[in-house]
């Protein structure tokens, strides 16, 4: 106990001492300045590897498991003791140490600390962090040495961020954690769009411009710089965006050369401003609307424009969202899905850094499958349609809309030509949910997933009439069962890898003369690989797909993962040995080669004729 | 040059075209080769302390249609920045490029580069005199790469084209847009390895690194390779633990990479390898018998020029010594020395 007021005495010394404004007020930081978050780690699973970050509206720091929350900090070193302050966002906040009594000092976000600024009855510090080999440390004043950073669990279940003394006892929930120093990537160039000129020079010449466009449109009303002069005269300057971007509908009859230029100017403007989300929507409405002056390239035009837009809007901002949405209505309605399809692997991470709703990564999900569709790409239809389908949450699994979903990927699937793979449909809770709505289509799923033809047969007699019904393709479904059936029998053959003609004509309910017409057929498809061999009417089987993998196909993945380790660890053995016994080889011949030189030297006594016995060596080598 | 910043590149800006083509604007994509970021780099070290970025010019090369940018060399450009105004020594760069381009022919100029991630108005001046008809990329975008070299962080490497903004034709001169656009850093099997050897010597105090043998590479290679199994029969094994979720995707994938193995018995296996040890042994003994056949025609050869002692044969015989003596080792290669600068005394 005793310790503890040591510390207290150190801490309150310290924070007294803390100059008034210890740096010059210049927030936002300059450019180029490195920026870092700080990440947990624990032994403890529930706190490691989460990030810090502050809720808004809080100000006390906690810990969040996704990276994209993780509060960005700057650092600021302290000349006269070396420490460094944390700040956040920009040079008036930073991080400080609060607490009651110095058990536990908890991380709060203080604006312009200084000593008149601390409560009374509390401990507060701040600008005494060090960075010790990418760690957080505090560096105070203080003679505790057990003191660590802890993660308290608040009531909501939450973490929240202290500093513990090590030695004192506390009624909290507290896990002992270090705190890791993440640099953040640098990110991009904020603005490229460079162009010189005041607002007012280049409103005026925009709004000049639009109006000389709609006088050739033979639209003598139009008066937009006059109108702007006057409103920038009243320096309202919402006001004359709106009526820019009101007139920019003229600008999708500009001559395509000039039409890039003018749009970009225009959203150099409303970047300017500080609503620009009122503005964009409307931007982007206009963009979609066929572009009168290029017939040949207007979608080009309009991508190349919502482009830009997207790209100047932070990485993190969620109105990129619905410029994408728009971006895809365009590629739609031009068919221009292949300039899209690079471009689709950043989605997830795009979701992920907009924090997007389920319901709204779905939607994106389903335009993406829908663009995808009308391109006549179905496997990457299918792809986003199963990957909507996962944003269900399962308490909405049988809603009507994850029905309508469900029954949509799942006849896609079964008509699919090159879809043989039902497993990843049957994860999904919404599929499953169909089997209190819709038995009939899952039980053709479950057919598909694991039986054989059999099997659909049967079902065909049951249900006699539904597969025409439900607008299916019969004919594919037949000879899909039966690609399936044939992949179900080379995976059952275990070992012996190879399987008799008969048997494949008896399951697969065919003539023998069309067996090796269905295998290779399989083996096109992907589902099996293997040789046919006419001599012993067999078909033997290199490799094949099983349709269920269930743990008997994980045990075999582990034994042949074993055979093969084991056969490497033997090579490797070999090469050491081999090594091993090179290297001593190597010395015992030098060591001959020194004896031998030795001995001729003896032999040779004192003679001056040195040259000799090394010639002799010479020829010996040859 | 760690993650990618993301952006979106769908189409570039419409751009003159080639007569009797359409003009188009389709994506583009960048590729870099390493030796030019290499130079970028050494002349970023060797700038002069005063100045921030150096600059230079990227050639390369470019696909028929203008959608894939090979950049495979550059070259500085002297330029010098103040806060008013930004020199290019143009009559270098001209001079420069037509130097370049007389010594690689199939090269050409597809833009400029900067060491420096930041884009200012300056950024834009530059691009648009590289992309400018005439001595510039025109009809084609000037590429703008940025490279940045902090000491102490990571080097990001950018790519952009532009796009003109502005109304008016004296405002677009001296302004643009750039436009974020996709890049790839190619190197090969051969360079990456290579590279990795260097950079190995870095974290050393003496600076060196040995190379390694093929034996040492194959150790090395057979120990990846056992790591990497390990991993995967850690996860395989949590999986039948029912520790980690089973992924049926990544089942299947690495059951079709296992039965990638022929199957083969173990006697046709020793079978095998003893047919072939022999035939490696004939061909060794073959190739011994030839090597002895021809060393014994040498030395006949040879007996015969040092027999004769005439001055007719040591002329005519100079070149044939010479021939034999570089084939012949040990002694007899001392003797053909010895006959040889008698000639030249002679």
């Amino acid at each position: 106990m005793k310790s503890f007021f040591v510390a207290a005495a150190a801490l309150c010394s310290f924070a007294t001492a803390a100059p008034a404004s210890p740096f010059e007020m210049m927030a936002p930081p300059p450019a180029g300045t490195q920026f870092y978050s700080l990440q947990a780690k624990s032994s403890a699973t529930a706190v490691n590897n989460q990030w810090v970050s502050l809720k808004t509206g809080s100000t006390a720091y906690t810990l969040a498991s996704a990276q994209t929350a993780a509060a960005k900090f700057f650092t600021n070193q302290y000349k006269p003791t070396g420490t460094y302050a944390f700040h956040n966002a920009d040079d008036t906040r930073q991080v400080a140490l609060q607490g009651a009594d110095g058990v536990l000092l908890y991380a709060v976000d203080i604006t312009n600390p200084s000593t008149t600024s601390i409560p009374s009855g509390q401990l507060m510090e701040w600008a005494t962090f060090t960075i010790d080999n990418n760690n957080l440390g505090v560096k105070d004043g203080s003679t505790l040495t057990n003191r660590t950073f802890v993660a308290v669990r608040g009531s909501d279940g939450g973490y929240g961020l202290a500093l513990y003394d090590g030695a004192s006892n506390t009624t909290q929930n507290i896990t002992p954690i270090t705190l890791s120093i993440v640099k953040i990537r640098m990110p991009g160039p904020t603005t490229t769009l460079l162009i010189e000129g005041t607002f007012e020079e280049l409103t005026d010449e925009l709004a000049q411009y639009i109006d000389n466009l709609k006088k050739s449109q033979n639209d003598e009303s139009s008066n937009v710089q006059a109108e702007c002069a006057q409103l920038l005269q009243e320096n309202k300057k919402d006001d004359v965006l709106k009526k820019l971007v009101m007139g920019s509908q003229a600008l999708n009859q500009a001559p395509e050369k000039e039409f890039i230029a003018a749009y970009n100017l225009l959203i150099h403007l409303v970047r300017q401003s500080p609503n620009v989300g009122m503005f964009l929507p409307r931007i982007c409405n206009h963009l979609t609307a066929p572009i009168t002056s290029s017939p040949a390239n207007g979608a080009g035009l309009a991508l190349s424009i919502l482009s830009t837009i997207f790209n100047t809007l932070s990485p993190t901002n969620d109105m990129r969202y619905n410029v994408l949405l728009t971006i895809l209505r365009v590629i739609r309605s031009s068919s221009n899905f292949d300039t899209l399809r690079p471009q689709l692997k950043q989605l997830d991470q795009w979701l992920e850094a907009w924090e997007m709703e389920e319901d709204d990564s779905r939607k994106l999900y389903l335009a993406v499958s829908d663009v995808a569709a009308e391109a006549g790409e179905d496997e990457q239809a299918y792809t986003y349609l199963i990957r909507a389908l996962r944003t269900i949450p399962s308490d909405e699994a049988s809603s009507q809309e994850a029905r309508e979903l469900s029954l949509r990927a799942l006849k896609s699937a079964l008509d699919h030509p090159n879809h043989y793979d039902f497993q990843d449909l049957t994860d999904l809770d919404s599929i499953q949910a169909l089997r209190n709505s819709d038995p009939i289509y899952f039980q053709l799923l479950e057919i598909f997933n694991s039986d054989l033809l059999e099997d659909f047969n049967d079902f065909k007699d049951e249900h006699d009439g539904w597969i025409e019904q439900s607008g299916l393709d019969a004919s594919a479904l037949n000879r899909k069962m039966r690609l399936l059936t044939l992949a179900s029998l080379a995976a059952s053959t275990g070992q012996t890898r190879s399987l008799p003609y008969a048997q494949i004509a008896k399951e697969l309910q065919i003539p023998a003369s069309d067996i090796e017409m269905w295998v290779i057929d399989v083996i096109r498809a992907g589902l099996v690989e293997g040789k046919l061999s006419q001599l012993n009417q067999t078909f033997l089987i290199h490799r094949s797909t099983y349709r269920v993998f269930g743990e008997n196909q994980w045990r075999e993945v582990a034994s042949r993962l074993d055979m093969w380790r084991n056969s490497l660890v033997g090579v490797l053995q070999v090469i050491q040995s081999e090594k091993a016994r090179f290297v001593q080889d190597k010395e015992e011949e030098a060591k001959q080669v020194d004896q031998k030189i030795e001995g001729l030297q003896r032999g040779q006594g004192q003679g001056p004729r040195k040259g000799k016995p090394r010639a002799m060596i010479d020829d010996d080598m040859d | 040059m760690s993650e990618r910043d993301s952006f979106l590149h769908l189409a570039r800006p419409l751009g003159p075209a080639p007569i009797g083509a359409q003009p188009s604007t389709a994506p583009l994509s960048v590729v870099i080769q390493p030796q030019a970021i290499f130079s970028i780099l050494d002349h970023s070290l060797r700038r002069p302390q005063d100045q921030d970025r150096v600059i230079g010019t990227l050639l390369g090369s470019r696909s028929e249609d203008g959608t894939e940018i090979e950049i495979r060399n550059c070259y500085a450009v002297p330029h010098t920045e103040t806060a008013e105004q930004v020199e290019v020594d143009m009559d270098y760069q001209k001079q420069m490029l037509a130097l370049h381009l007389r010594a690689n022919p199939r090269e050409v100029l597809v833009g400029w580069y900067a060491t420096s991630s930041e884009l200012n108005t300056f950024s834009a001046l530059i691009q648009n005199f590289y992309g400018q008809q005439g001595d510039g990329t025109w009809p084609h975008p000037a590429v703008h790469l940025t490279v940045s070299t902090v000491p102490g962080q990571e080097i990001e490497a950018r790519t952009y084209i532009s796009a003109p903004i502005g109304v008016t034709a004296e405002r677009a001169a001296d302004s643009c847009l750039f436009i974020p656009v996709p890049y790839e850093i190619k190197y090969g099997e051969a360079e990456k390895s290579g590279l990795e050897l260097i950079s190995s010597a870095k974290d050393r105090e003496d600076r060196t690194q040995g190379i390694i043998t093929d034996i040492e590479s194959l150790e090395r290679a057979v120990q990846h390779v056992l790591d990497m199994l390990e991993r995967v029969s850690n996860y395989v094994n949590n999986v039948l633990d029912e520790e980690a979720s089973p992924s049926s995707a990544l089942g299947q994938f690495l059951m079709n990479a296992l039965s990638l193995a022929p199957k083969v018995d173990p006697a046709d296996i020793e079978r095998d390898f003893n047919a072939h040890i022999q035939d490696v042994l004939v061909v060794s003994y073959l190739a011994n018998t030839i090597r002895t056949q021809i060393d014994l025609s040498n030395r006949l050869a040879t007996a015969a020029l040092t027999l004769g002692t005439g001055d007719a044969l040591t002329g005519t015989g100079e070149g044939g010594g010479r021939e034999g003596g570089e084939r012949q080792k040990g002694g007899e290669r001392r003797g053909g020395k010895g006959r040889q600068q008698r000639t030249v005394e002679a």
